[in-house]
């Protein structure tokens, strides 16, 4: 009997260690995404590096500066939401790019070339313990998605994960000979701030499938703190903003939840749609669903 | 938008062969006309193989001389061709202006895991601007490459070559 009550402690006590264990880890988890909030000095370089073929010409490398204030806009034990806004000039506001961070999420999506996206289900099993990051555009269209494990280790903490996307922005519309980015991330959080670590495969997809590495790059982000008030703009166009932005993600939301493929036109009109989507052109719940759906071609 | 630029130069492309002796393979043909249509960054190009037997030129069967013209005036040549690596050969391209200065120099194809560094451009820059009747030598005019020597040589040596059977189109 007595044997039998102290297996039974042992057990207990050590399920219960291992529950504190995991908290504790969500909660180191949670403060490094949420390091990632506030006002930032940023770099950004690339770099093309190694190339298959031998004829091939590497681009000029690209570098540019900018402040950038990134505000907390979703603050759940599950699920945190950071929107990165651009600072020009110290009074001009340029809404930036969306990272959404979800814990054990069963769902994702992955680019599939020609201005498509797939949502897929992920098993509970691959999820576990792990954060799902979820990027969108300056119009909260998809981006990219990857799921891995937040890594604190050795005085380092870092996230990284390998996800299809499209080009990127700066080679958006200045290239058509490759048409899929293999975007290797890596976000480490440093003393000064965080950096963003990139190790990209710029690929030629075909359409049987067939992948062909035109070139890898280096991408190296480098975000450093500086004092919010210097964002200060940011944060008064956000605190202006940010309900018309609410409307727009949540019609987003039905959308992403509602289909399996979202194939979405580059330009209506001519202009890409973030030039649609301003509280001036399209304002009520309506008006931003009518835009939307104007550049979705398959859902 | 250089995008559009380089759309409208493809659209414009035309890529005509004379009757050649022996054929180029697709690859081959295919990194031809992309080193061209990114050098020459114009519209609209033809591109016609020249018959070099009767120049002064040796014939032989992996060198193909092409004029590139544009609304029927030349504008250039291209002078493709193989050399030796360490072990095997590689496919090298010289393209010249109107004038026979070298615009630019690639290696297409490279069969062999070393040496590969003399495909960068920041090594093959230095031949650009040369013209038939100069004389260069690796390794003091023409900076050595370590790791590379004997490619770097033979593509030296190559170009080299090259501007000596081009002399004859000054004519």
């Amino acid at each position: 009997m007595r044997i039998k009550t102290l297996v039974l402690s042992v057990f207990l006590a050590t399920a219960f260690l291992s529950v504190e264990a995991q908290e504790a880890k969500k909660v180191q988890d949670q403060k490094a995404i949420k390091d990632m909030c506030g006002c930032f000095e940023v770099s950004f370089k690339y770099t093309e590096t190694f190339s298959p073929e031998i004829d091939y010409e590497k681009k000029l490398d690209y570098t540019a500066y900018a402040l950038e204030w990134a505000e907390l806009i979703e603050d759940k034990e599950d699920e945190i939401s950071i929107q990165h806004l651009l600072v020009i000039n110290d009074t001009m506001v340029i809404k930036h790019w969306r990272q959404d961070w979800l814990f054990e999420d069963d769902s994702k999506f992955v680019y599939d070339t020609g201005n498509t996206w797939i949502f897929i289900d992920q098993d509970k099993d691959e999820v576990q313990g792990k954060w799902t990051q979820k990027v969108y555009q300056v119009d909260d269209s998809p981006r990219y998605s990857g799921t891995a494990t937040w890594v604190h280790y050795d005085g380092k903490t870092y996230w990284e994960n390998e996800s299809n996307s499209p080009l990127p922005r700066r080679e958006y519309t200045k290239r058509d000979d490759y048409n899929l980015m293999k975007r290797g991330n890596r976000q480490e959080i440093t003393d000064e701030g965080w950096v963003h670590e990139q190790d990209n495969k710029k690929i030629v997809k075909q359409d049987d499938n067939n992948e062909s590495l035109l070139v890898m790059e280096k991408g190296y982000n480098t975000y450093t703190r500086v004092e919010d008030e210097q964002c200060l703009a940011a944060k008064e166009w956000w605190s202006d903003n940010k309900k018309y932005w609410s409307k727009v993600r949540k019609i987003w939301d039905d959308i992403y939840t509602s289909n399996e493929v979202l194939e979405l036109r580059k330009s209506v009109d001519g202009k890409p749609l973030y030039m649609h989507l301003t509280p001036e052109k399209a304002p009520s719940k309506k008006d931003i669903r009518t835009t939307i759906e104007k550049f979705i071609v398959k859902a | 938008m250089k995008w559009i630029y380089f759309l409208g130069l493809t659209y414009f492309f035309c890529f005509s062969f004379a009757e050649s002796q022996v054929s180029i393979p697709n690859v081959l043909q295919q990194k031809l006309e992309n080193a061209i249509a990114s050098t020459f960054e114009n519209g609209g190009l033809a591109i016609s193989e020249v018959d070099y037997s009767q120049f002064d030129i040796q014939k032989k069967d992996e060198l193909h001389i092409f004029r590139i013209s544009q609304n029927e005036n030349l504008i250039g040549y291209a002078y493709l061709s193989q050399a030796k690596s360490k072990h095997d050969v590689y496919d090298f391209v010289v393209l010249y202006d109107k004038e026979l200065k070298i615009k630019k120099s690639k290696i297409l194809i490279y069969r062999e895991n070393y040496g590969r560094q003399v495909g960068s451009q920041r090594w093959l820059k230095q031949f650009i601007g040369m013209k038939p009747g100069e004389t260069f030598n690796y390794g003091k005019d023409i900076s050595a490459v370590s790791g590379a020597t004997i490619t770097a040589s033979s593509m030296t040596k190559a170009v080299q070559n090259s501007l000596e059977d081009m002399k004859v189109f000054n004519q």
